[in-house]
């Protein structure tokens, strides 16, 4: 296996090995007493077309489709300069498509796929309570949760939360900030330990000791001033004194109330069975799947529905995925959205399919000659799509770009409800998923014209008529072309063909490697490929 | 050239192959000594066409049935020498085992009497 990098030196070698087959021939026939001048053309005219027989051998060698691949994407690159009218219309097109699908997949992403940014996010749970009278979770009363959380065996542990706004006095000044009120263990399910202090103890949820807080990293900084000093001293919240016993990690945010600022203890000594105000949520023990889980609730609920009817008749228990969640309410708009921005890039596909199936009707004698000259459909095929792959890159390019801002102006015009919102970002995935899509894309809208190259094989027939049988210089040799001169490539080719009909080969060879150079494209592969066997008969046998 | 084209034996693809590698098992061998040495080999009438010759070449090196080296030939011209390899002396064994099966099949099919006879 050889290189790209060693291909040349290769090239080089092959040329003069088939030299010296040449040479030793010739000197063959001169040792047969034949003239210096006769013995070499034999040698020659024997031989064959020495540039045909290196690229049929250069073939063997592996590597060739990445030639090829470079070949079709500079030709590509040169046709879409060349015809920069409709380059610029589809890649805007194809643009705005992509950008669109980028916007609104980075926020499924963000919102819906990525993962929690908690430890072992997967083991994450919401548990909730089910009535009849509602189609969806409800919250849960605090006997109902310590009830729970006491005989949740599959879980490590099940905390509450229960969203709150404070009044803080910051000297005289009262502001309104939010948090939360949640059990002792809510950190510790989250995995999460702050970073300055301590977390609440299991005492702190009575009362006597349940004045003490945790505040976020930003309320710390921006509120405390950043003092180390503060914990230990005293916060008023709405009235009261708490203090300060810990910094939560600046990186740390609850995914369903990301506002929230101040944590203090849930106290639930006074609440009854009947008020069901708070939510709950869980981390399931390593091992443990989601239906066990939700089998050992179903159980829970059924006993306490026993144990406490009037309250809780009818009343079941639900274990949801945290991540399906944080999402619930606004997977299905997200999921719209996505299907929506879909609809357009097809729209767009087809947009772009018509013009390129336009550009190919267009530039039909090309291919014709082309394929005169012995490319096969595969490679046109190849070339076609390889040109609508580029154009794909180009809009996906753009099309990233569009949905960056996209983005920015999604997150402007949100109402603010959507969560993690802030988490959402132009990552891998969604760059993978955007040059994912306008591959597709590119070849579903390269699929129309290159089904028309090889179906129709359009080339093959009107290359014959255009390019004057240029197949093989044998054929100029034998049969004196006719040809349409009014074709300008083609034309040349065709009356220089005629022109040189009576000179040696090598002439032709060259006239005919130069017309091919001039398409980017070096001649044949297919022709002589097809000879398996490549024994022949002298001519007189 | 049109002439040769449509002179062209059509044998069995692989052939070439197993007339390369049974002419390389005399010894170590350039593009142009095997193509004379099969033309002579088979009382002049099977000439391989190069641009067969050279592509089974470099196919053969590259699953390194042959290798190649650059040596000085007798008068003096660098010249690129196939030969053999270990392996490729396996596959011509094998090659040429397929070979008889096939010729004595076809053998069998042209003249069904002889092989009722035998």
């Amino acid at each position: 296996m050889k290189f790209p990098w060693q291909r040349q030196d290769r090239q080089e070698e092959l040329e003069k090995e088939l030299q010296s087959h040449l040479q030793m021939a010739a000197s063959d026939g001169i040792d047969r007493g034949e003239s210096v001048e006769r013995a070499q053309h034999a040698a020659r005219r024997e031989f064959g077309n020495v540039a045909l027989v290196q690229q049929v051998t250069r073939d063997q060698w592996g590597w060739l489709w990445l030639e090829e691949l470079l070949q079709d994407l500079r030709y590509g690159a040169r046709m879409l300069r060349k015809n920069s009218g409709f380059t610029l219309v589809a890649v805007l097109t194809l643009a705005l498509g992509i950008g669109a699908n980028t916007a609104i997949f980075s926020i499924v992403n963000g919102v819906l796929l990525q993962p929690l940014p908690y430890p072992r996010p997967e083991q994450l749970v919401v548990a909730a309570r089910t009535e009849p009278r509602f189609d969806h979770p409800v919250p849960v009363s605090g006997p109902n949760f310590l009830d729970w959380r006491a005989r949740a065996t599959q879980f490590q542990s099940l905390a509450g939360f229960d969203g709150r706004g404070f009044t803080i006095m910051l000297g005289n000044h009262p502001e309104h900030v939010l948090g939360a009120a949640v059990s002792f263990n809510f950190l510790s399910v989250l995995q999460v330990t702050p970073v300055l202090g301590r977390d609440f103890l299991a005492t702190e949820e009575h009362a006597g000791n349940d004045h003490v807080a945790l505040v976020s990293h930003a309320f710390w900084k921006e509120r405390l001033g950043g003092d180390v000093g503060s914990v230990g001293r005293p916060l008023i919240l709405n009235g009261q004194a708490f203090i300060v016993i810990g910094v939560l990690p600046a990186d740390f945010h609850y995914v369903m109330m990301r506002d929230a600022q101040v944590f203090i203890p849930l106290n639930l000594d006074k609440t009854s069975r009947g008020e069901n105000f708070m939510s709950v949520i869980g981390r399931v023990k390593a091992g443990v799947s989601l239906r066990q889980a939700q089998s050992q609730m179903d159980v829970i609920a059924r006993a306490l529905e026993k144990e406490y009817p009037k309250d809780n008749a009818e009343q079941g228990a639900i274990v949801i995925p945290m991540l399906t969640s944080v999402g619930t309410w606004i997977r299905e708009a997200l999921l719209i959205m996505l299907a929506a921005v879909g609809l357009v890039l097809l729209i767009a596909c087809a947009n772009i399919g018509n013009l390129t199936l336009a550009q190919a009707v267009r530039r039909r004698s090309e291919i014709a000659v082309r394929s005169a000259m012995g490319a096969g459909t595969n490679r046109l095929v190849r070339q076609c799509l390889t040109e609508s792959v580029l154009l794909g890159l180009l809009g996906a390019t753009l099309g990233v770009l569009l949905g960056y801002y996209g983005l920015q102006a999604f997150r402007i015009l949100s109402p603010g409800n959507v969560p993690r919102l802030e988490e959402v970002q132009i990552n891998l995935r969604v760059l993978l998923f955007s040059f994912g899509i306008s591959i597709f894309a590119s070849i579903l809208f390269g699929l129309a014209p290159a089904l028309r190259i090889s179906g129709v094989n359009l080339g093959y027939a009107e290359g014959r008529k255009h390019a004057c049988h240029l197949r093989g210089s044998a054929r100029l040799d034998a049969s004196g072309p006719r040809c349409h001169r009014d074709r300008a490539i083609s034309g040349v080719a065709c009356r220089r063909g005629t022109r040189r009909a009576q000179l040696p080969e090598a002439h032709l060879h060259r006239t005919w490697l130069r017309l091919a150079q001039s398409f980017d494209l070096l001649p044949v592969t297919t022709n002589t490929k097809g000879h398996a066997s490549g024994i022949l008969l002298p001519r007189s046998a | 050239m049109a002439q040769r084209y449509r002179n062209r034996i059509e044998l069995l693809q692989g052939t070439l192959d197993l007339l390369i590698l049974q002419t390389l098992q005399w010894g170590p061998q350039h593009g142009y000594g095997i193509s004379q040495a099969i033309r002579a080999n088979s009382g002049e009438i099977l000439q391989v066409d190069t641009g067969s010759l050279y592509p089974a070449l470099h196919r053969l090196e590259r699953q390194k049935w042959i290798s190649a080296d650059w040596k000085v030939s007798d008068n003096k011209q660098r010249v690129r020498v196939y030969r053999l390899t270990a392996k490729g002396k396996k596959q011509l064994l094998s090659e040429r085992s397929r070979w008889e099966q096939l010729s004595d099949a076809i053998a069998g099919v042209l003249s069904p009497a002889k092989r009722g006879q035998a």
